[in-house]
């Protein structure tokens, strides 16, 4: 213990190390002291002082500007069955920086929202990257999903607009259309009532954190407030829908067709209850079909009626009083008119050379030559009259897009043959939606209703904001005349060409068998037929017009057995639902 | 009041016979002590107890408030880091009951043995297999929520090394060859292999402790100046050797030249403390702690503690600190011998120093360095740490010589 070195400076030192040691501990002190009070001046500035400016600025960071989502509008049917709904909805993303092991990420990622693509799972790969989107759209349920993984760098976002969700997949599909990602309707309904359904997304100024996740006490600046679409209930009847659909399902597949279509319409006030397209998609995965599988046939596609347009000659002659029910005419299966040889069909109901037929009986035994008479006695222009009255040749303004005037020809434009073949059906071009209106006109005395499938407006709440009126456009024919023209319909199904295909026990029907040759840019399809059916039931005071039509049938091309099958089916099953039952026919003994 | 030192006044004379003098009725079975005590305890000092209490009281509560976000994030649980912190307050509570109640001058003959342990430890933390590396640096031993920090523990050894090489050393502090400089090669030593994990905030923390240390013994200042310039070109190199390191270092001076990289932090810990005001927007609601401002519950705890309950709290928490300086500085030079008097100044450099730097970095007054802040952090060694340190002061303090 020697010190270094004796100098006097030592010595001194050494002398008075205790006092410099406790010293030293004072400076010590006093230096904690000084460094203390220079944070707490410190402190002063930063909070007292700069405080309201940093925290001004601190608020506009975690300040984040969101949409807030609105519900699109449901669509319902006539009992309030929900068709298509939207639900709140979120995507996934990640922040591939602070994913450490992309592989594992992925495949659990894969397991829940399906395969990820090879792009995705480059840019998880990615450490620069702060922001990819793993899944737009998906259930809450799918969400949770993920975040009951845990998974560091993934995390979702509630969407503004909702997922679509078509409950009966393509049940309704053509007359409903679909929505794109963003819910807007792109076809069918969705797109025509647009404006209703369409919610609007409102605005808020929320306090997020560093992921844009809303803060729990966060104090939220409603900018825009958010309002959910209208709900939208339809005329349709879910459970006639599915008979429609199925029944039709049936003929079309047995005769291997290649498209079909059934209405079934209320004649009493136009409200379409049933509307069936064959072939049909899924609207939640519209973007799997083709535009043709797509089409909503029922109104975009007018078609050369064939024998059902019978009624409209009928109604013509009748309403003009040129022809009553005591006239007669030659009866002839060939005729030449304007150098065009028509023929009546080889189907067992054929006129024969001799004698005179009614009215009742060219309807009955759908006999094209006798129809074809019939309108060259009555003349063009009553016949042109008829045709235009009865709503033929122009829109018949249904809620749905796309709708197909169909092709009327004016007399002007007739050439020597025209009249005659457009008496049973060849030469005009009507849409089925059209054609079962104007037997709606027979059903209920005469009157031209517009179709209407949107039945009533609803606001969220259910509250009725409007109701869709039944709407007459014109009275087409006497009640009298529509009187006869339904013993005419009923006159097929007694004994003409709908015996006994369109019979159903214990009720009474009428209606109208259809078979027409399909023509392409001018010339008639050898083998292509339409075989449709139209009818009523119950005949006197019919409460269903159900039109079937099945496109080029295979094996058979009579309205008769392709298309009444499916009338039959469907008559039934709409008495039933509508609680009239069959009335008990005695047998014969 | 004297604030000699009692050490300084005479030797140290054993009374013997004051233990004998009516010795009192023994009612346990344990034989009696064959060399009767010379020291009796005093009662421990309440306002260095108070003091400390409140600031791990505040630490508990801003640990929870703070940790809450990232532990539902990260572990689904809003008390997984509170739960940890109040595991290890009760480990660091037995540990400084412990450094309490034993006779501290026993110490003394194992300081070398610990010396080298902790080196050793510290060396191990380098080598790969050994040491968990996290966010790229190697700090812990063991395995996950057990893992210990070699180098928070290095601290108290460095504190207790030095104490007693310096009582030892007495009057030799004054030469440089012989008293400075082996001390100061002791202390780089730790300090390199700290900063070697990389941890440069702790690794100035000792040094730091060291110069503390060697200048409260009386240390010529000359000599001090003389080891600052050996360390200054160390300093010098490890701040502009990389452009990051310069840039992160020095981004002090302006953080908002740069504020979404290199001033990040700081400007996300003045936003916080700015929001906070006078009265703070209440315990709980700090909305910094939602990932805005990082390592929200260890290194800059005391932003949230700002942003919640405003220039109050953070005040109180540096008064409490002062306090806290106060008494320890006074039970130094209290202190009956010269080794309590140097372990209690070291321990009292460790603390403080360490709070004052803490708060120096989320002031934007001092370069950011990765030091947490005693009691009130989130991490389990330094929570021990800290409470021996403390301990370690009130049990210097508790020593009187019997009769004085």
């Amino acid at each position: 213990m020697v010190p270094p070195r004796r100098s006097r400076e030592t010595a001194i030192l050494k002398r008075n190390f205790a006092r410099t040691a406790t010293d030293r501990a004072r400076w010590f002190y006093i230096g904690i002291v000084c460094f203390g009070v220079f944070l707490a001046g410190k402190l002063a500035v930063v909070q007292a002082m700069q405080g309201p400016g940093l925290a001004r600025d601190a608020l506009a960071q975690r300040s984040d500007t969101i949409d807030v989502f609105a519900r699109r509008g449901s669509i319902l049917d006539r009992n309030g069955a929900v068709i298509a709904r939207s639900l709140p909805s979120k995507s996934i993303y990640a922040v591939p920086h602070d994913i450490s092991d992309p592989d594992t990420v992925a495949r659990k990622l894969g397991k829940i929202v399906g395969k990820l693509s090879p792009d995705t799972i480059a840019a998880l790969h990615d450490k620069s990257l702060w922001f990819i989107w793993i899944a737009r759209k998906v259930d809450h349920s799918v969400a949770a999903r993920v975040a009951a993984l845990n998974l560091v760098g993934v995390a979702e976002r509630r969407e503004k607009t909702g997922r679509r969700v078509y409950v009966d997949g393509p049940e309704f599909s053509s007359t409903i259309g679909f929505v794109g990602t963003d819910e807007n309707g792109l076809d069918g309904l969705e797109y025509s009532l647009n404006p209703w359904l369409q919610g609007r997304s409102g605005k808020e100024t929320l306090e997020t954190d560093e992921m844009g996740r809303p803060l729990p006490f966060g104090h939220p600046i409603v900018l825009k407030r958010a309002r959910p679409g209208y709900d939208v209930e339809l005329t349709l009847d879910a459970y006639l829908q599915f008979v429609t659909e199925r029944a039709l399902e049936k003929q079309v597949k047995k005769y291997h067709a290649s498209s079909g279509v059934a209405i079934v319409m209320d004649p009493k006030t136009g409200a379409i209850l049933a509307l069936a397209n064959l072939p049909h998609f899924d609207p939640n995965h519209f973007w799997r079909y083709t535009n043709a599988q797509r089409r909503d046939r029922a109104v975009e596609d007018a078609y050369e009626p064939g024998s059902t347009f019978k009624l409209v000659t009928a109604a013509a002659a009748i309403q003009s009083g040129k022809v009553t029910l005591a006239s007669r005419f030659p009866a002839r299966d060939q005729i030449t008119v304007g150098g065009h040889t028509i023929h009546n069909a080889d189907d067992g109901f054929t006129a024969g050379s001799h004698g005179t037929e009614s009215l009742e009986n060219i309807i009955a035994y759908s006999h094209n030559v006798g129809a074809a008479e019939v309108g060259m006695s009555i003349g063009a222009r009553t016949f042109y009259n008829m045709e235009r009255a009865a709503g033929f040749g122009e829109p018949t303004q249904i809620e749905l897009p796309g709708e197909n005037p169909g092709i009327v020809p004016k007399p002007s434009q007739f050439s020597g043959s025209s009249l005659a073949t457009m008496s049973f059906g060849q030469g005009v071009a009507v849409t089925p939606l059209a054609l079962t209106r104007y037997y709606c006109a027979i059903a209920n005395g005469g009157l031209l209703l517009r179709p209407h499938i949107v039945h009533a407006i609803l606001k969220h709440n259910g509250k009725l904001v409007y109701r869709y009126p039944v709407q007459i456009e014109r009275r087409i024919f006497s009640e009298k005349t529509a009187s006869i023209l339904r013993k005419f319909l009923r006159a097929v199904v007694r004994y003409g060409t709908g015996d006994p295909a369109a019979q159903i026990p214990g009720y009474t029907t009428a209606g109208k068998t259809g078979t027409a040759q399909i023509e392409e840019n001018g010339v008639y399809q050898p083998g292509a037929y339409v075989a449709s059916f139209i009818g009523m039931i119950p005949a006197r005071d019919p409460r269903f017009v159900i039109l079937v039509k099945v496109d080029r049938p295979i094996g058979s091309y009579y309205g008769s057995q392709v298309a009444a099958p499916a009338f039959d089916t469907i008559a039934r099953a709409a008495m039933l639902h509508a609680g009239l039952l069959p009335q008990v026919v005695a047998k014969r003994r | 009041m004297n604030l000699q030192p009692q050490f300084a006044r005479s030797k140290v004379v054993p009374v013997r016979n004051a233990a004998r003098i009516a010795p009192p009725p023994r009612l346990s079975r344990k034989p009696e002590r064959r060399t009767p005590r010379s020291y009796e305890s005093a009662p421990p000092d309440a306002i260095l107890f108070i003091s400390v209490a409140c600031l791990v009281a505040i630490g508990m509560v801003m640990v929870f408030s703070a940790s809450s976000t990232t532990a539902y994030a990260v572990h689904h649980d809003v008390a997984y880091f509170f739960k940890r912190q109040l595991m290890w307050l009760g480990v660091g509570s037995l540990a400084a009951w412990g450094a309490f109640r034993i006779d501290y001058t026993k110490l003394r003959a194992f300081a070398p043995a610990l010396f080298i342990l902790t080196t050793l430890a510290l060396v191990a933390v380098l080598v790969p297999h050994l040491g968990a590396s996290v966010n790229g640096s190697r700090r812990w031993l063991g395995i996950s929520s057990l893992s210990i920090q070699p180098s928070e523990f290095a601290k108290l050894t460095l504190v207790f090394f030095l104490a007693v090489r310096l009582a030892d050393m007495g009057e030799r502090i004054l030469s440089f060859s012989r008293g400075v400089v082996p001390l100061l090669v002791a202390t780089f030593l730790v300090a390199l292999l700290i900063q070697r994990e990389p941890d440069m905030g702790t690794a100035s923390i000792i040094v730091a402790i060291g110069f503390a240390m060697l200048f409260v013994a009386g240390a010529r200042i000359p000599h001090l100046l003389g080891g600052l310039l050996f360390t200054a070109p160390v300093v010098v190199y490890s701040i502009f050797a990389h452009s990051y390191q310069r840039e992160r270092i020095l981004a002090f001076l302006n953080p908002w030249k740069d504020p979404l990289n290199y001033g990040f932090h700081i400007v996300q810990s003045l936003y916080a403390l700015g929001s906070g005001g006078w009265w703070g927007v209440g315990l709980g609601a700090s909305r910094e702690k939602f990932f805005y401002l990082p390592e929200q519950y260890t290194d800059f705890i005391f932003s949230i503690v700002g942003e919640e309950l405003g220039l109050i709290g953070t005040l109180t928490v540096v008064a409490l600190f002062i306090v806290f300086a106060t008494r320890a500085v006074k039970i130094a030079m209290r202190a009956e011998d010269r080794f309590g008097y140097f372990l209690a100044l070291g321990c009292t450099a460790l603390i403080v120093v360490q709070a004052f730097i803490n708060i120096g970095v989320v002031t934007s007054s001092w370069p950011v360095t990765g030091v947490p802040l005693p009691f009130i952090s989130f991490g389990g060694s330094a929570l021990v740490v800290d409470l021996i340190a403390v301990a370690l002061i009130a049990n210097v303090g508790r020593r009187r010589r019997i009769g004085s």
